[in-house]
């Protein structure tokens, strides 16, 4: 196969940014055929690399109950009303639960069990979730006190410096560390759902 | 998946010179990194994003790749294997022009430390400055058909027809190549006074 040294140091120019093709590339490649290339025995190793690395990241965004219950139900294309029925929840308390305005603390363990089951959640990861909530909603009206202090009505710069202040100390105390009853509560609650 | 991974590797073999295995693992690599940050991705004009964003990833990937070439002395062995086509040979001092570059780049490669912006764009910038000496077609097509863009596509940049596009294709390089070295040779002699 011919390569003119010409083309060969322009593309290193490319790939290093001295040179540009405005998008002429990029339409370039949309617009090629596909050869296929890849080993037909490698192919599934990829496949499950890429599925490892596709959950791994999609587990990543998932911190909290809420966020889960909202991405999972998406996934399905199910209702809260469904899904709060189906783990014998009331809806306005599952509506909450969907939000993280709930402690999880109040969720009895065995609803706990039905979402862990039906989800199919590892009992690690649904451990992880249910303290990242209860730490958010116990903390939630700390940091609300901290930005009201910082409040500032005074034109856009002033309010920007004064959300900068208050991010700056939320961070400071952003440990997290429960009240030792707190912690208690939360251990018992993990404990009763057997994860 | 499958569609970018075959025209990724493609991309690699046949437009980057890569060798096939490593253009395999260095695509696997980039769609992995696909994977990894797809939360990050933000559509802002069209369907079209999320195609320059894979590519772009893919270029980073490439461009790594030449890195560790160049730190390792394989690309001046690939330099040397380059051929240009049936009568469009280039001159022995042509091809040292071209040769100092892409030693300069490997050196600077290997000095640099690898996470460092910018690294290896200096000896590079000599490209820049001759492409800019040229008319603003002739630079369109070198920088085009260095990247196999069909004359098809570039006849529709240019406004100029494919046959002449062809046709001119070898008179351009060998004037980018007269422009190269004088822009070299006038940079060694400022540089030697």
């Amino acid at each position: 196969m011919n390569d003119h040294p010409v083309d060969m140091v322009l593309r290193l120019a490319f790939l290093e940014g001295v040179v540009h093709t405005r998008g002429a590339w990029e339409r370039a490649v949309a617009g090629r055929t596909a050869i296929p290339a890849v080993a037909p025995a490698r192919a599934p190793l990829l496949e499950q690399r890429l599925t490892d690395a596709l959950a791994g990241a999609i587990r990543s965004e998932l911190l909290t109950v809420g966020t889960f219950l909202r991405h999972a139900e998406a996934e399905i294309g199910s209702t809260g009303e469904e899904m709060a029925s189906r783990v014998g929840l009331r809806r306005n308390i599952y509506r909450l639960l969907e939000h993280d305005r709930i402690s999880p603390l109040r969720i009895p363990p065995e609803v706990w069990r039905r979402i862990r089951a039906f989800w199919n959640i590892p009992g690690d990861v649904l451990e992880g979730m249910i303290r990242r909530t209860h730490q958010l909603v116990f903390f939630r009206p700390s940091y609300r006190a901290t930005l009201a202090r910082y409040r500032h009505s005074g034109g856009t710069a002033r309010r920007s410096s004064a959300m900068q202040k208050a991010a700056t100390e939320l961070y400071a105390r952003a440990r997290l560390e429960l009240p030792p009853d707190e912690e208690h509560r939360l251990r018992e609650l993990i404990r009763a759902i057997g994860t | 998946m499958d569609l970018y991974q075959q025209r990724l590797i493609g991309e690699a073999i046949h437009v980057f010179h890569i060798p096939p295995l490593d253009a395999e693992e260095l695509v696997d690599d980039a769609l992995l990194t696909v994977i990894e940050r797809i939360g990050t991705f933000v559509f802002r004009k069209g369907d079209g994003d999320f195609h320059v964003w894979v590519l772009a990833i893919f270029r980073n990937r490439a461009r790594d790749f030449m890195r560790k070439w160049a730190s390792t002395g394989a690309l001046e062995v690939a330099f040397d294997e380059t051929r240009a086509g049936e009568g469009e040979e280039c001159t022995a001092a042509e091809r040292e022009v071209l040769g100092e570059i892409v030693r300069r780049y490997a050196e600077e490669t290997r000095v640099l430390d690898e996470n460092r912006d910018g690294e290896g764009r200096g000896p590079l910038a000599e490209i820049g400055r001759a492409l800019d000496a040229l008319e603003s077609w002739e630079r369109v097509l070198l920088r085009c058909r260095a990247l196999a863009i069909p004359y098809e596509d570039i006849a529709e940049y240019t406004g100029k027809n494919v046959h002449h596009l062809r046709v001119y294709h070898q008179r351009v390089r060998k004037k980018f190549l007269a422009m190269l070295t004088v822009s070299l040779e006038t940079k060694h002699e400022r540089s030697s006074r």
